[in-house]
């Protein structure tokens, strides 16, 4: 069965790219445009992983991110940011939202393909491939 | 559900094309459309659409109950249909933009009853119309009817669906055309950048080139860049300034210095400052709003380089990137240059090194190759030559007398009347000379100047006593200025010649021991002057240095 991710931002263009290779790549992708899309998908699809954008309308990705922590249902559902901001965000704050990889804009897709798989591939498989 | 705040009716901003559209299509169908927002607001379309609701809407409540459809549907966000006592039809749809509901949008037509006599009459009479006036009127606007509604209104939505997602496709084309447009722009800068990457051109240069595409593509009102002093490529610390900014360069630098390069220094990437404030000195802070800096770093701190106030934006990642990649290019381009600067001046300090050696053999010919080698390029700057050819003749004039190595120092610094043999000997040391750089292939271009430099235009110079056009231009400038510098200069058998004796001299023998161009443009310098310069010390430590230990 593949693995469903949910890509969220408010820049279409990114939202193509992103998807795009993902689903080269064999995913089953989902997409939202602003944080409140996103939430409700996650809540309703519960994906694999999250990708989501840093400012989107509505929710940011960061308050997203810290939402999800609050539902049992949407918890553990690792996530990974995409961000244009000039500056990191704060490893504490990153930490509280359950933020395991941020990427800065622009990004090279194989770049973000390269950091899903990090992600998706449990830590047995890992061990065989060693 | 209803949107609160005064942002309601932002919420709608960008949608006038769509409802534009969807009103004259729904007007091809004799629909009229008005649009509202989630506050019960009315932001257009009440117009009537004909004469007859014009005429309907004079006496019939219309605008009442269209607000009230509108305020419901914007209330729950679920179409509705409404028919009105007197005979009008309307549809209520929500309208959402980006998936939020943000208002409505309801169309409305009188129905097809109104064609009828007997109704016509009824209506007109409950609301004090004329009957006469309205049957004129009914005609075209009244064609649908009643039950026509619910089809009229799936009609209705489709439109404003296909307006809205063909006007998403263009704002997402448009958005991608930008983004796509600007990575071309910067992936030019970039090969810009590494294309006007060469060596011999300053670094000055260089950076204001970069400095003028940062200040192209990143959308900012100024960039600089200061580069520290790293002898002996910059003597000097540069900044330079491209765009428009109330600052000074040294301002600038001082910016740098008390700002930017410890926070640099301490992370070794990027720097953004979206909200600057300078406080110890306001005044120049209000000249910059915002900035990004990257170091200039190749093994060690070279200088940095900054953007300064991007327009109406913040600074991003995007910026950071770009940043990051000119300021690797420039600071390899700088590291570079600063290494040619120092292979070259290596160079230069070995040359200088070796005649003024030659030089120190006899304490009266102290600095004669440098002097020889300054007036050598002075002429061929004279004789208009381009700057490699400048070259070759002022490392031909320093090494001209290279051959001397060769000479036993009793003969060449014998005071008296040398012998046949003894002249011989000094002859030979052109030869020499050439035979000594001989093996160095860089320097092939400037043999000609070495070994020809006693020969003269009239044949009668040594060795080869070659005359006419077959004598290197190079060697005849050298061969005037080595004359020049010997007769004002001491010698151990004779004092230094007054100016005016040596300027008589060359002008006596241009034509046979001069060439008489050279001799012409020499003798139209301001040789006084010229001499004085000569005479001041040399910037070069080596040919004083020794000079004075060999006459001690």
């Amino acid at each position: 069965v593949s693995k469903k991710i949910l890509v969220a931002d408010d820049e279409a263009h990114i939202l193509h790219v992103v998807s795009m290779k993902l689903r080269n790549a064999g995913f089953e992708v989902i997409t939202a445009v602003d944080g409140e899309e996103a939430l409700e998908l996650c809540t309703a699809e519960r994906p694999d992983l999250l990708i989501t954008d840093y400012q989107m309308p509505f929710l940011s990705g960061l308050e997203l991110c810290k939402r999800l922590r609050l539902q049992p249902s949407t918890r553990d559902i690792p996530a990974m940011m995409l961000t244009a901001r000039g500056f990191d965000i704060e490893p504490q704050e990153m930490t509280e939202a359950g933020i395991s990889a941020v990427l800065a804009k622009p990004f090279s897709p194989r770049e973000v393909l390269q950091k899903v798989h990090e992600f998706l591939t449990p830590p047995e498989a890992e061990a065989v491939a060693e | 559900m209803t949107p609160t705040g005064t942002s309601s009716s932002e919420v709608l901003t960008g949608m006038e094309s769509i409802f534009h559209h969807v009103r004259a299509h729904l007007r091809e169908l004799g629909l009229n459309l008005s649009v509202w927002e989630g506050q019960g607001r009315c932001l257009g379309g009440l117009d009537p659409a004909s004469e007859f609701c014009h005429c309907l809407g004079q006496r019939a409540s219309c605008d009442a109950a269209i607000g009230d459809l509108a305020r419901a549907v914007a209330g729950d966000g679920r179409s509705a249909l409404r028919q009105t006592a007197w005979g009008c039809t309307l549809l209520g749809l929500p309208v959402r933009n980006r998936r939020r509901l943000s208002g409505s949008a309801v169309a409305c037509y009188p129905d097809s009853q109104w064609l009828d006599e007997e109704v016509r009459a009824r209506r007109c009479a409950s609301l004090g119309l004329d009957q006469q006036v309205m049957a004129g009127l009914a005609e075209g606007p009244c064609r649908h009817s009643g039950q026509d509604a619910g089809d009229l209104l799936r009609v209705a939505e489709q439109y404003l669906e296909a307006a809205q997602s063909s006007h998403t496709a263009d704002h997402e084309l448009a958005t991608l055309s930008t983004n796509l447009s600007s990575t071309y722009e910067e992936l030019t800068l970039l090969y810009t950048i590494s294309g006007s990457m060469k060596v011999n051109q300053g670094p000055q240069e260089f950076l204001l080139g970069v400095c003028r595409e940062m200040l192209e593509v990143m959308n900012i009102s100024a960039a600089a860049a200061v580069v520290y002093i790293h002898p002996p490529a910059t003597q000097e610390e540069i900044v330079v300034v491209a765009g428009e900014i109330d600052l000074t360069a040294a301002e600038i630098r001082m910016l740098g210095d008390t700002h930017i390069a410890r926070r640099l220094a301490k992370y070794n990437r990027p720097l953004v400052d979206n909200h600057f404030v300078w406080r110890t000195n306001p005044r120049l802070g209000q000249a910059v709003g915002n900035l990004i800096a990257v170091p200039l770093f190749c093994e060690k701190p070279l200088g940095l380089l900054l953007g300064l106030n991007k327009n109406a934006d913040e600074f991003s990642s995007m910026d950071m990137k770009l940043m990051s990649s000119i300021g690797n290019q420039s600071a390899v381009f700088l590291a570079n240059h600063m290494l040619y600067a120092d292979l070259q001046d290596l160079l230069m300090g070995v040359l200088h090194a070796l005649t003024a050696s030659i030089d120190a053999k006899d304490p009266y010919t102290c600095g004669h190759s440098n002097r020889v080698a300054i007036i050598s390029r002075r002429l061929a700057e004279e004789c208009n030559l381009d700057a490699g050819k400048v070259q070759q003749i002022y490392l031909a004039g320093l090494l001209h007398d290279v051959g001397k190595i060769g000479v036993p120092e009793s003969t060449l610094c014998k005071p008296g009347r040398l012998t046949d043999e003894e002249y011989q000997a000094i002859k030979r040391h052109p030869g020499i000379g050439a035979k000594i750089l001989g093996g160095i292939r860089q320097l092939d271009d400037i043999i000609p100047g070495i070994l020809c430099h006693h020969e003269r235009p009239d044949g009668k110079g040594y060795p080869e006593g070659i005359s006419g056009y077959r004598l290197p231009l190079e060697a005849r400038i050298i061969g005037l200025a080595d004359c020049f510098d010997a007769m004002t200069s001491d010698r151990i058998y004779r004092k230094a010649l007054p100016l005016e004796t040596v300027l008589a001299e060359i002008r006596d023998h241009a034509g046979t021991q001069f060439d008489p161009m050279v001799a012409e443009k020499f003798l139209a310098l301001d040789l006084a002057a010229f001499l004085e310069e000569l005479r001041q010390p040399a910037k070069t430590v080596f040919p004083v240095a020794i000079a004075q230990e060999a006459q001690e």
